[in-house]
């Protein structure tokens, strides 16, 4: 991915600590253009309605996510960074994962569940049965399918990026 | 180049890599490749693998 890292001093010799403060930097970009983004949608949804498009921003969101997780497999640095937060956590980055997950899951099943019950019920036992009915069908449907975002792709890429360590100390 | 006196001293002192890497904080893999001499540890983890291996910056590091 050289195109994405050009550097006007290729070829002389780079000043470390120049470098290390603009990787600072950098990083410090990454996050802002991340909250950027998010208060984006937030403010859209607040001042324009729940209609409103917010595809650029989930759009920003997810390809800088997912770029960085491919990136980090096929270096092999994710399976290091799991390996050195293991160690020194109370949680593995797998439990992490599954409670992440399913809270995502949960959340939006309890967030569609109070919406049917609001929205489209008369009150009463109505509201409730539709509240149970919704939510119960929705955390069937959004546990595994965030699981599977979360944990399963937290798997797959420290599988890959164990697999390009062990090339790599060949 | 490999860094074979590393490798030593880390045999000498009875460690495995994900021993020495748990020590000075980092991942197993990274001490596999500084001892492959693959990648250049910064000062600060030099320090550390010495004080980790009881032997100095010059004992691991400098090249005749």
């Amino acid at each position: 991915m050289k195109w994405f890292t050009w550097d006007p001093n290729q070829g002389k010799h780079a000043d470390e600590r120049v470098v290390n403060l603009q990787n600072k930097i950098y990083r410090e970009a990454y996050t802002l253009i991340m909250l950027i983004s998010l208060a984006s949608i937030i403010v859209k949804f607040v001042m324009l309605g729940k209609d409103t498009p917010v595809i650029t921003e989930i759009v920003i969101l997810l390809a800088s996510s997912l770029y960085y997780l491919i990136r980090s497999a096929s270096l092999g640095i994710y399976s290091d960074a799991v390996e050195v937060h293991d160690r020194t956590s109370k949680f593995k980055m797998s439990t992490k994962n599954i409670i992440a997950g399913s809270a995502l899951g949960l959340g939006l099943a309890l967030y569609f569940g109070f919406r049917s019950a609001t929205l489209y019920a008369d009150g009463g036992l109505q509201s409730l049965w539709y509240f149970v009915l919704v939510a119960f069908v929705s955390l069937m449907i959004y546990v595994p399918l965030f699981l599977l975002l979360t944990f399963g792709l937290h798997k797959a890429a420290n599988k890959a990026s164990m697999h390009v360590n062990k090339e790599e100390l060949e | 180049m490999k860094n074979i006196r590393m490798k030593l001293a880390r045999v000498e002192k009875d460690l495995s890599q994900e021993q020495l890497a748990q020590l000075v904080g980092v991942s197993r893999q990274t001490i596999g490749l500084i001892e492959l001499g693959k990648y250049n540890p910064s000062l600060s983890l030099c320090v550390a693998i010495c004080k980790a291996l009881s032997k100095t910056l010059n004992d691991l590091f400098w090249e005749e």
